[in-house]
């Protein structure tokens, strides 16, 4: 048993202590009087004065810290303005509708992407290469939303295949979850997707260059042999530290894409607790976002250990 | 005679014929040569030392007998390839990776770099097997075992699971040999294979080769710089410089009698105990050259 992961643990730690920090003092840091602000001109002194108490505003900064980090270990992280609800609730009713579009949206991106850019790295500046390479360029130049909104118009609006936007949960009727869920899947799979191909394009074509392609080349190899069994893992690395980190960031709420698709997911959520002013609720989500990238670093590195053997041995 | 019985007389005789072999890279329209006019044999059973300094184009003859150009460069080749009587300009996928796979024996220059990282040494030993054959992972298992230690690793079990990173150089380049005896090719190709070694560990992977040759029964096209090396090792010299041979013959007489300045160069440059010390190659002028 080594404790060669504690110097990583506690990195991780250190970064969600600082977010917790910063979140709870956003209160203090909008300008003006917070309570005025939340509550505007015609509220009265007492209606302030009862929510300077519940945000803690008539205490000291680390008082406040140290029942903020309280309640949210012990899983209240507060009553939303708006709902009424307890925020850490409101939170996960929101967690499906964004899990699934980001997960689905990734297996897409993969399936897109690895085999464009592996077969593209084979044959640098063939044809393949410099489509796979304009098309990329293209799809990072333009925002994703751009892409929805093209997608939308072709495929709901002329076609009228599949419905332009929306939500049902899978449970009440998977058939209409899915079809629901092809054109933003589709959207924010691509956009991943042209990262992913250049990524993976630039490490598969460094490790096409190694002796030990050649070798594996003069012993028999075929190209997809070569490139699914032999190249693919030693070029994945960097491909899936970013599978992690954007995993990460995303499942927090993608909030073009779920504003464009009507999802109710966190980012629409995030959306409308900044434009109510829901300071609860904006606290929860930025702190729920910070702990998932956190899980999903660790995540990657853990995977990147396994991936390549040389980097077991060194403490992540 | 008719075609076919000197086919066969051919391909029983010379395991590699190489005939005014020609490769040219071509980049932005324009053509620079390689390699030109190579024309060579080598029988079967025998060895051939290619000898020249880095650039003389050897490195890139052995790409273009085998058809497997680095990536990114458009090359073209012409003349006649024939290995082990495959005619390997112009055989082409599934047909030219079984005759590389079974007539080819390749131990490269850089013994960690020719390993792949992330794939266990055992597999690697037995990928040929993978790659053009049927069988299962228990059967290509046992084999790597069995050659590795046919190469000398006492506890192969064991280190048939280790990555190459947990290898040391000689013992990577032990790997290097078992892979290329796998077969039992017509042909075992080493391309600097000592290069990148320890110099006690060059007359153990040297003297290995030649065990491991003599076992197969295969031919060898050593590739050196080392005119030393190749003189002590090979029944027959070929010595190239840009591209072109400037020197072939049977080994004894080419460093008895060298008939080319070039040649005489190299072998001012082996250093000798009794010899004075040069700092640099003497060349003489490329005009005397060709």
């Amino acid at each position: 048993m080594t404790f060669a992961w504690l110097p990583r643990a506690g990195r991780s730690l250190l970064v969600l202590v600082v977010i917790a920090a910063l979140t709870c003092q956003l209160a203090v840091l909008l300008p003006g009087d917070p309570a005025l602000v939340l509550l505007g001109q015609e509220s009265t002194e007492a209606q302030r004065e009862a929510l300077r108490h519940t945000l803690g505003l008539d205490q000291n900064a680390f008082v406040r810290f140290v029942s903020f980090v309280g309640g949210v270990v012990t899983g209240d992280w507060g009553t939303s303005f708006t709902s009424g609800r307890p925020v850490l609730s409101e939170i996960l009713s929101r967690v499906p509708a964004t899990a699934e579009l980001v997960i689905l949206s990734q297996v897409v991106a993969l399936a897109i992407s690895i085999p464009l850019a592996l077969h593209s790295a084979r044959a640098v500046g063939g044809r393949l290469d410099r489509i796979v390479s304009t098309g990329t360029f293209l799809l990072l130049a333009v925002p994703s939303f751009v892409v929805g909104i093209l997608m939308i118009q072709f495929f709901a609006v002329q076609l009228g295949w599949l419905p332009a936007s929306g939500y049902t949960p899978f449970a009440e009727d998977p058939a209409g979850n899915l079809s629901r869920m092809v054109l933003p899947v589709l959207t924010l799979g691509i956009a991943e997707g042209a990262v992913y191909v250049r990524a993976l394009r630039g490490s598969a074509i460094e490790a096409l260059r190694a002796p030990y392609a050649y070798a594996s080349i003069v012993r028999g190899a075929s190209d997809s042999q070569l490139l699914w069994r032999r190249i693919l893992r030693p070029s994945s690395p960097t491909l899936v530290a970013l599978v992690a980190i954007s995993l990460g960031v995303s499942l927090g709420g993608t909030l073009l894409v779920e504003s464009l698709f009507a999802i109710p997911g966190l980012g629409r959520l995030t959306v409308s607790a900044l434009g109510a002013r829901d300071l609860p609720v904006i606290q929860g989500v930025v702190l729920f976002a910070a702990v998932i990238v956190v899980v999903f670093g660790i995540l990657a590195d853990i995977a990147v250990s396994r991936i390549d053997p040389r980097s077991t041995r060194v403490p992540v | 005679m008719n075609r076919e019985a000197m086919k066969t007389i051919s391909s029983n005789d010379l395991i590699l014929e190489v005939r005014d072999l020609t490769a040219t890279v071509q980049r932005h329209g324009s053509e620079r040569p390689v390699i030109e006019g190579v024309t060579f044999s080598l029988a079967r059973g025998r060895s051939l030392g290619i000898v020249g300094e880095s650039g003389a184009g050897k490195s890139m003859l052995i790409r273009s007998i085998l058809g497997v150009h680095p990536p990114g460069v458009t090359m073209r080749v012409t003349g006649e390839v024939r290995l082990d009587g495959h005619d390997m300009l112009r055989l082409r996928g599934r047909e030219r990776r079984r005759a590389l796979a079974a007539s080819v024996g390749m131990i490269h220059q850089d013994p960690l770099r020719s390993l792949n990282p992330t794939i266990r040494v055992g597999e690697q030993l037995t990928e040929t097997l993978a790659f053009t054959g049927r069988s299962t992972r228990r059967d290509r298992a046992a084999r790597g075992v069995e050659l590795m230690r046919s190469v000398g690793f006492r506890n192969s079990e064991d280190e048939s699971r280790r990555y190459p990173h947990q290898l040391s150089g000689g013992q990577r380049q032990r790997i290097g040999i078992g892979a290329a005896a796998l077969t039992e090719p017509a042909l075992i190709i080493g391309d600097e294979p000592t290069t990148a070694l320890d110099v006690t560990v060059q007359k153990r992977v040297l003297d290995l080769m030649q065990e491991t040759r003599e076992r197969t029964g295969s031919s060898m096209l050593l590739v050196t710089h080392d005119l030393g090396v190749a003189a002590e090792r090979c029944d027959e010299i070929i010595v190239m410089r840009a591209g072109r041979i400037v020197e072939a013959g049977i080994t004894a007489e080419v460093i008895a009698a060298p008939s080319h300045p070039y040649t005489r160069a190299l072998l001012d440059s082996i250093p000798r105990l009794d010899g004075p010390r040069l700092r640099r190659l003497r060349v003489p002028e490329t005009g005397a050259l060709s």
